[in-house]
């Protein structure tokens, strides 16, 4: 389904590339949204940046690692008491699926 | 007991000297929740009255630092066993296991969690519009927007029913909601507090804040809470010999050993009444000995949409893991397929707004767009850095609003995604820099509260924190202004 009229949002797949449904309705007053801020987003086209490199971290102080110990979690235990398990396994859906 | 003018710093004082004090300010403070709160919408989960106060007591006779000090927490801040939001339903049974660096600090120093308050859901919002849990309003008048996406903790201190609170600050979400509540709200250096149990939004600019009546009050609970955690690699030790607190009341330091700076394109389109408040406060601290100069900086303009775009992007990565599996709102999914099941989950739990800036962020971290816009904004961002920390060094602190406007009224810009972006365009400098920012009382306009921002370079947050004080010593402190609530 392609919304948006020139600038056009494949809804279907950005649904699928956000993992996230939408329906019918929101989906069309979603792409209008999406329109007008991906027009405020194109002013950064304006601008020659072309020889800067980009700048992923504003501290030159990240990426440090700590002792390589282990230490106690309780997030183990806490999963299972808190999702859908079956005996070692949280149950999910379906990954391979029929075409 | 006169609690609207009862800050941190009166409240540690009252309680070292006298412990039996605390349980009559409990009674008062929760007394007043009742009244107060049911109108303003500040918390989405309070703490139980009776455990408060027995732990704030037993801290007092303690003689901890804090002496039982109530703290109210932006409810996408982690807290062991008390429900954490994020102000959505996709969390809405969410219990964490474990407490945020900054919640366990302020415990282990004597604090106690006066409760959990609301936000813009995941903090995309600049006025507590979008939060599931309902808005909050602004104690100035309930018709009104108290900012965001901090608004609960904002309002919480506004309203006298917190003395001070921890919020998020992301592209302004402490400062903006300071600014339209008549209170004072700073964003650290980024990594100054430990991010670990902050519920990401938007990693490279998230960053914890603070929200109190006072510049003093802020310093002291920074004092507790900043530091270096080797949960959050990208946390830093501050390098000072010297606590905030300490360094804020040295005497030696006086207006006249300050510059600031008025960079023009941040007057743009500043509604004409904050204009003249904040002018008048600019002379005021010019006659006092401030040295302020006027410069352009054309590149900022294009400050907010490089925030957005990199925002986007990191929300959408971020916000993956809720998928309904391992915590938040859940279905059976036996039988059925992962992608429907993760998608429908996520359609039910997320709002409007959130799933705007994922899907977009998605858009644009996709093939063919990369290049053109995140990696872009990216480089913009290191431009942006490189102008900034120069002009920091050649004028000094950056003067502008805090908000280009007044607290508009509810409804009010929340159909429109770029109204309520627009709101940030003056704060999401200092998230994009990583330097410390500042938002102090300024005075009124139309009966709202006005706000002055103070943005510098990385870890300038000490001489940031003593400009402000002496600021708040000439123009007055917030906390004399309560609004006429209860």
């Amino acid at each position: 389904m392609l919304l948006g009229g020139k600038m056009g949002f494949d809804i279907e797949r950005l649904m699928r590339l956000a993992l996230i449904y939408v329906d019918e309705d929101e989906a069309s007053r979603l792409v209008n949204d999406l329109k007008r801020i991906m027009d405020f987003f194109n002013k950064i086209n304006s601008l020659d940046v072309e020889s800067v490199d980009p700048l992923y971290h504003v501290l030159d102080a990240s990426g440090k690692l700590r002792s390589d110990k282990p230490e106690p979690k309780d997030t183990i235990e806490w999963i299972r008491r808190h999702s859908r398990v079956k005996g070692d396994m949280v149950v999910g859906p379906r990954t391979i699926v029929e075409e | 007991m006169r609690i609207e003018h009862i800050g941190v710093a009166e409240y540690i004082e009252n309680a070292r000297n006298d412990p039996e004090w605390v349980s009559e300010y409990y009674s008062v403070l929760f007394e007043r929740i009742g009244k107060v709160e049911p109108e303003i919408n500040s918390y989405i989960t309070l703490a139980d009255p009776e455990k408060a106060v027995k732990n704030a007591v037993e801290s007092a006779k303690r003689k901890t630092t804090l002496a039982g000090l109530p703290v109210a927490v932006k409810d996408n801040i982690s807290t062991k066993g008390m429900k954490t939001t994020c102000g959505s339903r996709i969390l809405s049974n969410y219990v964490p296991p474990y407490d945020a660096t900054a919640v366990r600090s302020i415990k282990e120093h004597g604090g106690v969690i006066l409760g959990k308050t609301n936000l813009d859901e995941f903090a995309m919002g600049s006025t507590t519009e979008t939060s599931f849990y309902g808005p909050t309003r602004n104690p100035w008048d309930l018709d009104r927007v108290p900012g965001g996406s901090s608004g609960g903790s904002a309002a919480a201190v506004a309203a006298r029913i917190a003395p001070v609170s921890l919020g998020s600050d992301t592209g302004g979400s402490v400062r903006n909601p300071a600014s339209f509540t008549g209170t004072v709200g700073f964003k650290p250096t980024y990594g100054v507090i430990s991010r670990y149990g902050l519920i990401a939004y938007a990693s490279s600019l998230d960053q914890i804040g603070i929200i109190g009546l006072s510049v003093e009050d802020i310093a002291l609970l920074l004092d507790i809470v900043s530091g270096e955690d080797p949960r959050d690699s990208t946390s830093i030790a501050y390098p000072s010999a010297k606590s905030f607190y300490s360094s804020i009341k040295d005497g030696d330091r006086y207006l006249g050993d300050f510059k600031a700076v008025l960079v023009s394109e941040m007057w743009r389109g500043v509604d004409p009444d904050v204009n003249t408040v904040l002018k008048a406060v600019i002379g005021k601290l010019e006659s006092n000995g401030l040295e302020v100069t006027e410069i352009s900086i054309p590149e900022i303009e294009y400050a907010l949409p490089t925030y957005y775009i990199i925002a986007m992007a990191e929300a959408s990565s971020n916000l993956a893991r809720y998928s309904g599996m391992l915590f938040g709102i859940s279905k059976d999914p036996s039988g059925v397929d992962w992608v429907k099941y993760y998608s429908r989950i996520r359609g039910i739990g997320f709002g409007r707004e959130v799933k705007r800036r994922i899907i977009l962020g998605s858009y644009i971290l996709s093939e063919g767009f990369f290049d053109q816009y995140y990696l872009k904004a990216l480089k913009i961002r290191r431009l942006l850095k490189q102008r900034l920390v120069k002009v920091y060094g050649d004028h000094g602190f950056i003067i502008s609003p805090t908000t280009p406007i007044t607290a508009p009224r509810l409804g009010e810009n929340i159909d429109d995604p770029l109204k309520l972006y627009a709101l940030d365009v003056e704060t999401v400098v200092a998230n994009l820099v990583g330097g410390p920012s500042i938002s102090v009382p300024a005075g009124f306009a139309g009966g709202l509260p006005v706000g002055l921002q103070i943005t510098g370079p990385p870890l300038s947050d000490l001489d940031m924190l003593a400009l402000a004080y002496r600021i708040e010593e000439i123009i007055g402190s917030g906390k004399t202004h309560a609004p006429p609530l209860g």
